[in-house]
């Protein structure tokens, strides 16, 4: 019998480890944003190129020498499996944080960011692969617990919207750890015991609070006032797109889930309500912030709206929409960034005139906040215009609220920009570095490259679901 | 382990009022101790579903836990202009609420939908109880240990059923690890929020 030569390596230890040590590393250098940022994104990156690419379960030769990396862990009974239906999806999500880590230096957010938010990366990647998979509650409320500190502000009271995130993703936990014991009673027990309706009723309360569906979208606009914008945009990304996910494997993997017509319908009506209140919202606050908080909220529910269609085109466009939130988020938060810099320490009240944010900052945010709108030629109008197109003539609710979200959130763009623009024309800007007009530039370039040729983003985002055979076209 | 069986009872009193103590002390560091006795209550309540020295796992994350928020309270009331702490209600009120809810929870475990087979009577009356006055707390408290403590109760009652439910050593393990995270990162947001406190106060 041939022995099998070569090192074997398991898939999750090394990311894991990869992953802490890089928030090792990152932490000791927390006093140098610009080289903590670049190398937690860098490291990011090449994770996720790795997760996508490297061959698993087979030897490959590596200078010579012969490796075999196994893309399954086992401890204590259960097992942490890195294979094709959740690969794409956690170098989606590594690259998405990779993408926001690096720039977040200019941002100036809190010297921990850095470390904590590799971690979080670790452990939503940790919620992808356990199984069995309903686990994933845990590890999501793990993530939820570093997020808190990631959002706590150093004022006293001024960190409810964290704590109130943690109390939230508690209880969805416990939502969704009950719905996995009823599950696995099986499907003729979950009927005569009449427990169809109990499964999904937790399973409602609990992707509910994940995907922040009011009244459990609270915590956000808080936030948005308590913490630092880009502390927040980065939790809110990958916090969602965890859920997304998580939310397609349970569809993938429960086919009495997925055949129940009303599912979808019920998705798609959460999301049009969401759309529209949250448009309103957005379009009736008297500050910035609070009113880009509302509008990334009005843009979930067209994510959600995506997602009721129940099709493989729509499943596809809903991670097309939560791909370019992360560039249209980042370029919102950098802005932001600006507004609340020590030196203008304003309140963005929208009654007042004076605003000396540069005049990058101010497109940045403007721009970013028309993208959310899903203006055309900018970041968000293809996911809109995918959305419009896949609704049927008897989706009269969901085409209205569309409509409603772009109209709303553009007028609350123009309330923003009326603030921003018609301030005192002697006023002195904020000098920022070229470092920085790069960064900000770059990120209102490439929402326009995404909006003009979205053929750049959607086809290679729409391929992270091909793992999941019973979602895939 | 006839013992732990029979005195069970015990157990599940000693938590309840534990818990009602927290709701009804909303500060200094005797919540802590009553947290550990809590814990220790939980522990032996999981037992009963569970072998012993996989309930002792919950035990010691729970003096862990409580050891990190008796650094946190002893921290925090070091501080010249101490982190405040604004009582919203009063003593009468949180009595009254947490002899309401309990009693409510004890009903509501009496229902014939929480009889489950796989756990006993004590275990679902001492789950409800926690499980109430965990939500209570959660709802009077406004400071990040406060909030810390309704977590926490709030899952311990959990897991009293969920142990019977789901009977393994990751899943105790697991949850373990989520009551040690919550409490270091509110023990964090807490000495935190002290900090400027106190930086506040240097420069006035």
């Amino acid at each position: 019998m041939q022995r099998r030569r070569g090192h074997k390596l398991k898939a999750p230890i090394l990311l894991f480890a990869i992953t802490g040590l890089a928030a090792i590393l990152v932490a000791i250098l927390r006093r140098r944003h610009f080289w903590a940022g670049t190398i937690a994104g860098i490291i990011a990156a090449i994770l996720a190129i790795l997760i996508i690419y490297l061959p698993m379960d087979t030897p490959i030769s590596i200078f010579g020498a012969s490796l075999r990396v196994a893309s399954q862990w086992q401890i204590l009974g259960r097992s942490f499996a890195l294979d094709i239906n959740n690969r794409a999806a956690i170098g989606y999500l590594y690259l998405a944080g990779g993408f926001l880590l690096a720039g977040a230096w200019i941002a100036r957010p809190i010297r921990m960011f850095f470390a904590l938010g590799l971690i979080i990366l670790a452990l939503i990647a940790a919620s992808l692969m356990i199984s069995p998979f309903l686990f994933a509650a845990i590890f999501l409320e793990l993530a939820a617990v570093v997020s808190l500190v990631i959002l706590s502000s150093r004022e006293t009271g001024r960190s409810m919207g964290g704590l109130r995130l943690l109390t939230l993703y508690t209880f969805a936990m416990l939502a969704i750890l009950l719905v996995g014991r009823i599950i696995d009673l099986g499907m003729i027990e979950i009927e005569k015991l009449g427990l169809f309706d109990l499964a999904f009723l937790l399973l409602g309360i609990g992707f509910a609070i994940y995907f922040v569906i009011p009244p459990f979208h609270s915590w956000i606009p808080i936030s948005a006032e308590d913490t630092h914008p880009f502390a927040l945009t980065f939790v809110t990304v990958i916090l969602q797109g965890a859920a997304l996910f998580l939310l397609l494997q349970f569809l993938s993997n429960y086919e009495w889930l997925r055949t129940k017509a009303y599912l979808f319908q019920a998705i798609r009506f959460a999301g049009a309500t969401m759309a529209w209140l949250a448009a309103l919202w957005s379009a009736t606050q008297d500050k910035i912030v609070k009113s880009g908080s509302y509008a990334f909220l009005s843009d979930l529910g067209m994510m959600l709206i995506a997602v009721g269609n129940g099709t493989a085109e729509g499943f596809q466009l809903a991670l097309g929409i939560s791909g370019v939130r992360v560039v249209v988020l980042a370029c919102w938060s950098f802005g932001m960034s600006y507004m609340k810099h020590p030196v203008t320490d304003q309140e963005d009240n929208l009654q007042n005139g004076r605003s000396p944010v540069p005049s990058l900052a101010k497109a940045a945010i403007i721009f970013s906040m028309l993208s959310l709108a899903g203006l055309p030629m900018t970041a968000g109008f293809p996911g809109r215009w995918g959305v419009l197109t896949l609704l049927t003539p008897d989706d009269s609710y969901a085409w209205a609220a569309t409509i409603f979200s772009m109209a709303g959130i553009s007028l609350a763009t123009f309330r923003c920009a009326r603030f921003l623009l018609m301030g005192i024309r002697d006023q002195i800007e904020i000098k920022i570095s070229r470092k920085e007009k790069i960064y900000l530039m770059g990120g209102i370039v490439l929402g326009l490259m995404i909006g003009i040729f979205p053929q750049l983003l959607y086809p290679w985002v729409s391929e992270v679901i091909s793992g999941l055979i019973f979602l895939s076209p | 382990m006839n013992w732990i069986i029979a005195y069970a009872p015990l157990a599940a009193i000693a938590s309840g009022i534990t818990a009602g103590l927290i709701t009804v002390l909303q500060r200094g560091k005797t919540r802590v101790l009553l947290l550990l006795l809590q814990y220790f209550c939980v522990a032996w309540l999981i037992s009963l579903a569970l072998e012993m020295r996989i309930a002792l796992i919950k035990l010691v994350a729970g003096m862990i836990v409580c050891g990190v928020f008796a650094v946190t309270e002893t921290e925090i009331g070091r501080s010249p202009r101490a982190f405040e702490r604004e009582e919203q209600t009063g003593l009468f009120f949180r009595m009254i609420a947490a002899l309401l809810v309990s009693t409510g929870a004890l009903g509501l475990g009496r229902a014939s939908v929480f009889q489950l087979p796989a756990i006993s009577g004590v275990g679902i009356a001492s789950s409800m109880i926690l499980v109430g006055l965990g939500l209570l707390q959660l709802g009077l408290a406004r400071q990040p240990i406060a909030i810390g403590f309704g977590l926490l109760t709030l899952i311990s009652g959990f897991e009293i059923v969920y142990s019977a439910l789901e009977p393994s050593i990751a899943m105790v393990g697991l949850l373990a690890i989520v009551h040690i995270g919550i409490a270091l990162s509110l023990s964090i947001v807490a000495l935190d929020i002290d900090l400027r406190c106190k930086d506040e106060g240097a420069t006035n």
